[in-house]
């Protein structure tokens, strides 16, 4: 099996992508906020009320399973990282060793 | 409110709050959509330039999955801005239009003032005033009347975009709903989930993990520095460290060395209390029942069975890690303690597993760290300067790991596990020989070893995984006799005071190793009869071990040379605790009578055959089997007896237990082989009993050697003896010597038995012994078969003694 790998690369995507899940936390934190002003903005409009507190509990329980998600995503990318580069280092020492 | 506010009112929506809820939900459109994941997820990801292969496609997917997801959220998400927007829009441009028809209303009721008002100005005729008022207020009546009915018309319409833009607000919120998967909190999770597998475990990883972090925040102090007081806080978590996620945040979260410290501060709590009855250590116990529960399972490889596979791979990513860690710490001192032996990871991990419940220990469970974990801990004992310390009872303890021994408590959690339990004692330690060899060896005289858990545990565990004839079990049965073998021979080479100071060691392996030995008794024969006579094994190739090899029959083990062969006969003799006669004899017995069933079919046949070569292979083998057996188990028994008292009356009870012990274990046919068993046997014991006793004075040299002799000579009669009844049993003569023609023609007492053949020579009386000399003399079986045997046994005898000369 043939593998290409660039361990800094998947650190630093791994990086990038490590602020995506907090940022996702906070918009579930927003969005649950939504329903807390659903009577004031619908007034006495009870269907659109309902919609609107449904839109934030909803939209953030979809939020934070996103944000895991993204979570997940960023450890196991600058994990798999740090693995490959440590195979690496392994290997070129052992190349070092062949050829010493 | 006025009654123009009452007739004109606003609607009821508050516009700065549409506003804002619009506001936020623009905001998490957008953000949602600028996340790092759905801008490069979603684009078939740049890393393709940098990594790939299956794991790398297993990324992708999943970031595939999270870009498309949040890209769908943030889709769905905009009509609603939009609409909530324009809601915000017709709340505020109806409250801009009803304020107008309100400025209009006050200006109607000002007007309808002032046209009465203006209508009898310089009127001063009272009539024409009065009309003229009264005309002037029905004027201003209708004219208030209609602009009423107009503002009331005009304030509807300014209210209808109002509602339809509300409605259409609704409806875009539910279209954004009814985009998500699910009509809950709880469903939308679900359906989401369902579309991303792998977030599955991770998301209730995060759980268990906000769990664990509620745990460590509620004790007040890092972890580095939890012990009894934390002990009613971990138990707390029940039933719930069950879970792999909990485990696992449980373990991430006490870290190895943590773990070690905090294993040995519950333990010595758990002691003290006992030891002291001060308090209670029931929350001790059940913290480090939770531990152990949270050890085995954050092990157990098959826990998340089930979970997608990406959760799967993580799982087993972090396990493979943390296993390594406590490979890793397992054999330092916690805390750098200096006690003898140290406590260390180790011995935490041990006490763990003692305590784990075996419902959770299934097949396979423990099967990752007893292959990462084993090895080390297996190694850690062998370069340990002292074993760990027994003891009797709880009492008896004066430190935590007083009488954890870590081998034996990873050889019990397996015990239920034979493919594990096979796989760790075939893997090699840092010698370069498997953990069978070593525990059966090395082990045994390392301290005082022999007596340990630790080998009780492994005797078990041999009978568990070494007694079958495939190529593992034999392997595993190879390595534990070379392993029992080298140190017995080690031990003969060391002298007679190492023989008593080990001999109780040895002995709670020989019958293991003898039964052991038993299911391979062609290897007494192969090692006695190898040309090679190696002195050491070979290097192994591959997962190959030499000491296993594929017979004819099968496999079958192979013992390295008759040095060896001859000590491990040796230990056998010893073998004092087996019961005979019920199929677990003593080890002597045991492999002589897997001897005797080997060889005498081919004995019988091969006397009664008129094929000399063949009689003669046959004789050869008996007899120097018979001879390296009854040479090996004195020349043993000597070497011990010498060193275990100088008190004839020791030495006497010492070799009658052991004589008194060789009985055939089960039934024997009783024909020829039965014959040869019990002879043999007979032999063996007597050879046993007159070299065991040797001086009953002094160890003397001289009179040792003359006793041993005199044994030699009484053992030479006795096979003699044999040989002639072997004779006998197999009818091995010409049809013109057959002993019924003889007695036809020779009249007299008959020496023969009811099946036409003589009788064996003890149960014949002097007049029929007499008569039998007369006819045998004329036999040539009868001087040729005993003659070999003799010489023969001698031959076997003499490979002992330059075997042993040779150490």
């Amino acid at each position: 099996m043939l593998l290409h790998v660039e361990p800094d690369e998947l650190i630093a995507a791994g990086h990038r992508l490590s602020e995506d899940g907090p940022a996702l936390r906070a918009l579930a934190t927003l969005m649950s906020g939504c329903g807390g002003l659903a009577r004031a903005a619908a007034g006495n409009d009870p269907a659109l009320e309902g919609a609107l507190r449904a839109l934030g509990e909803r939209g953030a329980a979809a939020l934070a399973v996103l944000a895991s998600a993204a979570e997940t995503l960023a450890a196991g990318l600058a994990d798999s990282g740090r693995r490959y580069g440590d195979v690496e280092d392994r290997l070129a020492v052992m190349g070092r060793r062949i050829i010493g | 409110m006025t009654g123009r506010d009452a007739l004109l009112p606003w609607p009821d929506g508050d516009p700065a709050s549409s506003d804002r809820i619009a506001g936020q939900l623009a905001l998490v459109a957008a953000r949602v959509d600028d996340t790092a994941v759905t801008r490069e997820g979603g684009r078939g990801w740049g890393l393709a330039r940098s990594w790939s292969g299956p794991a790398f496609e297993a990324a992708r997917a999943e970031a595939a999955v999270v870009a498309s997801r949040s890209a769908d959220f943030g889709a769905a998400l905009r009509p609603v801005v939009t609409a909530l927007q324009a809601y915000a829009a017709a709340l505020t441009e109806a409250r801009r239009r009803i304020d107008a028809l309100r400025e209009e209303w006050d200006r109607g009721a000002r007007h309808r003032e002032q046209a009465t008002h203006e209508a009898t100005v310089g009127m001063a005729d009272p009539t024409l005033l009065g009309m003229t008022l009264a005309a002037a207020q029905r004027t201003a009546d209708r004219e208030w009347d209609r602009l009423q009915a107009e503002l009331r018309g005009r304030h509807t319409a300014a209210l209808r975009p109002v509602t339809a833009a509300g409605e259409r607000a609704t409806a875009c919120v539910w279209g954004f709903l009814r985009s998500l998967p699910g009509g809950s909190a709880a469903e939308v999770r679900a359906g989401l989930l369902a579309h991303l597998p792998l977030t599955d475990g991770a998301l209730r990883l995060a759980d268990a993990r906000a769990e664990v972090a509620r745990l460590i925040a509620e004790s007040g102090r890092p972890v580095e520095q939890w012990g009894p007081a934390e002990a009613a806080l971990i138990a707390s978590l029940g039933g719930r460290v069950q879970d792999p996620l909990i485990a696992q945040a449980l373990m991430e979260a006490i870290r190895p060395e943590c773990l070690g410290r905090l294993v040995e501060r519950l333990l010595t709590q758990a002691y003290a209390t006992t030891l002291h009855r001060e308090e209670s250590s029931e929350h001790v116990e059940s913290a480090l029942a939770a531990l152990a529960a949270a050890l085995v399972r954050a092990a157990d490889g098959q826990s998340m069975a089930g979970a997608d596979s990406a959760t799967l791979a993580r799982l087993t990513s972090w396990r493979v890690r943390w296993l390594g860690e406590l490979a890793t710490t397992g054999p330092l001192p916690v805390d750098g303690q200096r006690t003898d032996p140290p406590f260390t990871g180790f011995v935490a991990q041990a006490a763990l597993l003692d305590r784990a419940d075996p419902a959770l220990v299934g097949k396979g469970t423990l099967a990752a760290y007893a292959r990462i974990v084993g090895p080390a801990l297996v190694e850690a004992d062998r370069q340990a300067a002292a074993l760990p310390r027994v003891v009797q009872d709880c009492w008896d303890r004066r430190l935590a790991g007083d009488g954890i021994d870590p081998v034996a408590s990873l050889l019990r959690a397996l015990q239920g596990d034979v493919d594990t339990l096979s796989d760790l004692l075939l893997r090699d330690l840092g010698d370069g020989y498997p953990i069978a060899r070593y525990l059966a060896g090395e082990r045994l005289v390392h301290g005082g070893g022999g007596r340990s858990p630790a080998i009780g545990a492994f005797a078990d565990a041999l009978r568990r995984t070494a007694m079958g004839v495939d190529e593992r079990s034999v392997a595993i049965a190879g390595a534990a006799i070379d392993g029992f073998a080298a140190t017995a021979e080690l031990v003969g080479k060391l002298g007679p005071d190492w023989a008593v100071l080990v001999d109780h060691d040895l002995q709670v392996l020989r019958p293991i190793v003898g039964a052991l030995m038993t299911q391979h008794p062609d290897a007494v024969w192969d090692a006695l009869n190898d040309p090679l006579d190696a002195v050491d094994w070979p290097e192994k190739s591959g997962s190959s071990h030499p000491w296993a090899a594929l017979g004819p029959n099968g496999w079958t083990v192979r013992v390295l040379n008759r040095s060896r062969l001859a000590a491990l006969i040796g230990e056998f003799a010893k073998d004092r605790e087996g019961a005979s006669g019920d199929g677990t004899g003593p080890a002597l017995a045991t492999l002589l009578g897997a001897l005797i069933d080997l060889e005498s079919d081919e004995v019988s046949a091969a006397l009664a055959s008129a094929d000399p070569e063949r009689r003669q292979a046959a004789l050869v083998r008996l007899g120097q089997v018979s001879g390296f057996l009854a040479e090996s188990a004195g020349a043993a028994l000597i070497v011990l007896a010498t060193g275990a008292d100088k008190s004839a009356q020791a030495r006497r009870d010492l070799v009658d237990a052991v004589t008194s012990s060789l009985q055939l274990p089960g039934l024997l046919k009783r024909n020829l082989p039965g014959l040869v068993a019990s002879t043999l046997l007979s032999a063996v014991r007597s050879a046993i009993q007159q070299l065991g006793y040797g001086d009953t004075s002094v160890d003397h040299a001289q009179r040792a050697q003359r006793n041993a002799a005199a044994a030699r000579s009484e053992l030479d009669d006795t096979l003699r003896k044999l040989g002639f009844d072997l004779v006998s049993a197999s009818g091995s003569w010409d049809p013109d010597d057959d002993p019924l023609r003889w007695l036809s023609s020779h009249p007299g007492v008959s020496f023969c038995g009811p099946d036409g053949r003589p009788l064996p020579l003890d149960q014949q009386s002097s007049a029929q012994h007499a008569r039998f000399r007369a006819w045998a003399s004329g036999v040539p079986a009868y001087t040729t078969v005993p003659s070999t045997l003799v010489a023969q046994v001698e031959e076997g005898s003499r490979a002992v003694r330059s075997a042993i000369a040779g150490r």
